[in-house]
């Protein structure tokens, strides 16, 4: 039975590959955050009490990137696979047998992206630490793994891994033979209600709030991290959930042409699957574009406001390490972006191409399928950016109001530029990737 | 001959709380099936085929009513006995074959074997040899014919020698041709091999295999014909009568 199931594994490979892709890259990068602020010449450089504060937030936002890159990405690879783990249950397969097989596979994957991913970190760590020693403007740094960065990794991971296979293969035991053998084909079903709306806007409401009221103070305003992404996430999921719900039923009734009727039943038909990722989407770019907006107008603050050399130097090195924390969670953020929507593309290509074939025999031209997909990937892509403007707006403005004193009009409005330029390029990267995706996906599921 | 399978008063009631309405996917359903029979179960879409086969797999519970599988009752199984209760007394067919695709076609004939702790070698290909299928153990379910794939899932379904063989349309995404040959090698498996079968159909050519083959409609059982020593000519035609009457009435 062992024997099957590692052929399994491999044979499944297609399937682990994204998987095991995101686990590494969340274990490679924990690992070099680590080691780069754990570096022990870092430590006794003199640096402002700020740098080493902001290495602390920065670790802090790797372990979030890695914790959701890891459980998003299992849980996903799982539910693709809800057919086949119904058809065994169905066999004969026990619940604990199955359980006992998610265990197995997710742990031996955990090991090998631990392996891949340290291996991985040694190679970048000593990429960045020649980089940040230009940017702090001392000497090159040697490159030196801290065993305490080490120890800390493993330590995450190693319980990371562990408490999420335990879940995932809890969570795969809840689930009927019957519940899991249709997953892919019952439609996801969410009504309208007014209660959620308003737990919704609500959860945003206070969100906005205390970002904008609690952050002048700064040990409150870092506690009240959490709790803003949190509630922001639950808002704008509910609000999505619903908008999408409100649309695709009014969009439906009417069905004005066949491209609307196809669009909307099928987003309606995926309607929590399609939330979920936008949710995700708009959060990880809000991200983006606040650590983007806040760098780049910090660094044009502090250029005009120094005063002294000395005092120039010091906020220098601040801003550099600012610039490397913000710009190494920003790159995640964004990666973690684009990984999303390409595991959400591409896992829906064999039921699309079944689905486009029925389409084309009744008559549907190739066109047709091109503007079908467009719709769908522009609502993908654009609809998360347009809620993630907001999102960072609120934050940018937070920024403006509090952190910056005595609100210098130059500074405030530097800021706001520079948020300007990262909105457009982030814009600008998004048309090329939807254009693309749309592209690549098109010339795939249409081939036959 | 004693009866493998006894049905006792089965009914399912879908809905029926918060004012909905209840739908009754089967009333008062009893049969019984002997050891070595095939039966074939006929009726309209929405009578409640699919219900009583899943209800039969343990996929399903009934609201009332009992069912005995070689004496053994499905009540009162958790999770895990259902489970080790499937693996050694069921085999299942599938419209759409079901194979993993991971899977070799002798893996997937392997695999009730091996959920229950048994040696596969020999049995497979055995298995593989009386459905004609042994030269493709090795290719992969994309490599096979329609054809192919269902004889391996016929082979899945008997490899583990069950109680009771559950066909869900067996026949219903094969050519005629390969419809008929996996007939043919159902009714030579039930004569020689004495596997007992219950096959969901409405396709009366399918039934006709069957040494009985019984009718339900709106949920309950409407008749039954017994093949007796009819010629399969016969015995189809006489089908046929008894749909258009179902239909009609």
């Amino acid at each position: 039975m062992l024997s099957l199931l590692l052929r399994n594994i491999y044979r499944n490979r297609r399937r682990y590959i994204g998987y095991l892709l995101a686990s590494t890259i969340a274990v490679a990068t924990f690992f070099t955050f680590g080691f780069v602020a754990s570096h022990p010449d870092l430590s006794r450089a003199d640096l402002p009490d700020v740098v080493l504060q902001l290495l602390l937030i920065g670790q802090i936002g790797v372990a979030l990137f890695a914790l959701f890159f890891v459980v998003f990405f299992h849980r996903f690879l799982l539910r693709l696979r809800g057919n086949e783990f119904g058809l065994l249950l169905t066999l004969g397969m026990s619940p604990r047998q199955l359980a006992a097989m998610i265990w197995i596979e997710s742990l031996t994957l955990a090991a090998l992206a631990v392996v891949l991913g340290v291996l991985l970190s040694l190679a970048a760590t000593s990429g960045l630490i020649f980089g940040l020693s230009r940017l702090l403007g001392i000497p090159p740094l040697p490159v030196v793994f801290a065993p305490s960065a080490l120890i800390a990794g493993c330590g995450f991971f190693g319980l990371l891994f562990v408490v999420d296979a335990a879940l995932s293969a809890r969570w795969m035991r809840s689930y009927t033979p019957k519940q899991l053998l249709v997953t892919t084909r019952v439609r996801q079903s969410a009504s309208l209600s007014l209660p959620s709306i308003i737990v919704g806007l609500g959860c945003l409401g206070v969100a906005y709030t205390l970002a904008l009221v609690v952050s002048a103070n700064a040990v409150l305003g870092t506690a009240s991290m959490l709790p803003i992404v949190v509630l922001c996430a639950v808002g704008t999921y509910v609000l999505f959930s619903q908008t999408l719900v409100l649309i695709l039923t009014r969009l439906r009734r009417r069905a004005a042409s066949w491209l609307a009727l196809l669009i909307t039943s099928r987003l309606a038909h995926r309607v929590l699957d399609y939330a979920r990722i936008l949710t995700v989407v708009t959060l990880l770019s809000a991200g983006v574009l606040t650590l983007m907006g806040v760098m780049i107008g910090s660094l044009a603050y502090i250029r005009q406001t120094a005063t002294s050399a000395a005092e120039y130097q010091e906020l220098v090195q601040i801003v550099a390490v600012a610039l490397f924390v913000s710009f190494f969670l920003s790159s995640l953020c964004f990666i973690a972006a684009a990984s999303t929507l390409y595991v959400k593309v591409f896992t829906q290509i064999d039921e699309d191409r079944r689905q486009f074939a029925q389409l084309r025999r009744i008559g549907l031209s190739r066109r047709g399928l091109h503007l079908l997909l467009l719709g769908e990937f522009a609502l993908l892509f654009f609809a998360p950016v347009l809620i993630a403007i907001l999102h960072s707006a609120v934050a940018i403005g937070e920024v403006t109001l509090h952190i910056i004193p005595d609100a210098a009009t130059a500074a405030i409005s530097g800021t706001w530029l520079a948020y300007a330029v990262v909105v457009a390029g982030y814009l600008a990267i998004f048309t090329l990737g939807c254009g693309v995706t749309w592209r690549q996906y098109t010339r795939l599921a249409l081939r036959h | 001959m004693n009866d493998i399978l006894q049905i006792k008063h089965l009914s399912k009631t879908y809905g029926g709380t918060g004012g909905a309405a209840a739908t009754h996917a089967l009333d008062d359903v009893s049969f019984a099936v002997r050891c070595g029979e095939f039966v074939s179960v006929m009726g309209p879409s929405g009578s409640g085929k699919t219900t009583l086969l899943n209800i039969l797999a343990g996929l399903d519970t009934p609201t009332h009513g009992e069912i005995l599988l070689d004496g053994q009752s499905y009540a009162g199984l958790d999770g895990e006995q259902l489970a080790a209760f499937r693996r050694s007394q069921l085999g299942f067919i599938f419209q759409d074959y079901n194979l993993l695709d991971t899977l070799t076609l002798g893996e997937n004939v392997a695999l009730p074997l091996l959920l229950d702790k048994r040696d596969p070698a020999l049995r497979v290909q055995q298995t593989l040899a009386l459905l004609g299928i042994e030269t493709l153990a090795d290719r992969f379910p994309y490599q096979a014919s329609g054809g192919q794939q269902q004889r391996a899932a016929v082979a899945r379904a008997i490899v583990h020698d069950p109680s009771l063989v559950l066909a869900d349309e067996p026949t219903g995404n094969l050519d005629s041709a390969s419809a008929k040959l996996l007939l043919q090698q159902f009714a030579v498996l039930n004569q020689q091999m004495r596997v007992t079968i219950l096959m969901v159909t409405h396709d009366p050519q399918a039934a006709s295999y069957a040494d009985r083959v019984i009718f339900i409609k709106d949920g309950q059982l409407s008749t039954m014909l017994e093949r007796g020593l009819q010629p399969s000519r016969a015995f189809f035609t006489s089908i046929l009568d008894t749909l258009s009457t179902l239909e009609e009435g």
